[in-house]
């Protein structure tokens, strides 16, 4: 199966990719963009036939590696 | 003295260590290959700067998956010195050694510059010759070192004296934008043992090594 997962700051956390890009959209005319936050996406191929225990694994390694769970929060998107 | 430093892929400050100490009197130097699993005796554990696995997922982020990390970590809860360095500090803040994490700079690109630092009364003592208030001057190199916790934990921080050093500008006062943007100019942390510290800055690449042997020594020399 396939697993998408976000990863993005906490909020309250600076995200300065985000403010840089929101400035630049503004400075582009779109003045309605009052806010832009970025967050990687990352896609896993994942074995296993049991779509209960892959969201547990995935949960966990979530915890374990692709967040610091102290500054980010993450979300799996889609299992597929 | 022997000091052993810690090498991942692309550590890349490593040399700029290796130099600064063997200006030290009797100090033997040794690496440790991010693949090997224990530390062994040592009196100082050194991760350097650099950019560990290419910052990837996040700066120091993958080290948590290397086999040493076990390692640095029973040194260190067994009372063993750690010192982290630019992305060594980002590490150890990974490894859960110390608290909080760091972030892009406020400006949102790579400095390259000179900061100062004062020395905070903490749980680390440089010894006399490096007194609290003191203020050194020190290069600065990285794109993530804006030092960033929760408010729980920075109030913990600054009751428990575990800023070591904080950004100050020329006349010695707290200054939270030239050092990148770090929430209570917070350039250096200890944990609570007082065993284990982070800096952002560099004090292994200041020309004359004898202003700053208390920080690369961690207090042993004075």
């Amino acid at each position: 199966m396939r697993v998408v997962v976000s990863v993005r700051l906490k909020d309250g956390i600076l995200d300065t990719a985000g403010r840089e890009v929101a400035a630049r959209l503004q400075s582009m005319g779109y003045a309605e963009v009052t806010d832009v936050t970025t967050s990687k996406l990352i896609t896993i191929d994942f074995d296993s036939g049991d779509r209960a225990n892959a969201e547990r694994r995935i949960d966990q390694l979530c915890k374990d590696l692709l967040a610091n769970v102290s500054i980010e929060d993450y979300e799996i998107i889609s299992i597929e | 003295m022997n000091i052993s430093i810690v090498e991942f892929p692309n550590s890349y400050t490593i040399g700029n260590l290796v130099q600064a100490y063997s200006t030290f009197p009797d100090v033997t130097v040794k690496k440790i290959w991010h693949q090997e699993e224990t530390i062994g005796v040592t009196d100082l554990l050194v991760i350097p700067g650099g950019a560990s696995f290419a910052d990837y997922l996040r700066p120091g982020g993958l080290t948590k998956a290397t086999s040493v990390s076990a390692g640095i970590r029973k040194f260190a809860q067994e009372g063993g010195k750690v010192l982290g360095i630019g992305n060594g500090f980002q590490i150890l803040c990974e490894l859960g050694l110390l608290p909080g994490a760091l972030l892009e700079n406020l400006c949102g690109h790579f400095v390259n510059s000179t900061v100062n630092l004062r020395v905070e009364e903490s749980k680390i003592s440089f010894g006399e010759s490096f007194l609290v208030g003191e203020s050194i001057e020190l290069p600065l190199a990285c794109r993530y070192g804006r030092y960033v916790a929760d408010t729980r934990t920075l109030k913990d921080l600054e009751e428990q004296q575990q800023v070591v050093f904080r950004y100050v500008d020329q006349f010695g006062e707290v200054d939270e934008i030239s050092g990148n943007g770090s929430l209570n100019a917070i350039a250096g942390v200890c944990n609570m043992e007082g065993n284990v510290l982070g800096l952002m800055a560099h004090p292994e690449r200041v020309e004359d090594i004898g202003n700053v042997s208390k920080v690369l020594s961690f207090g042993f020399f004075n």
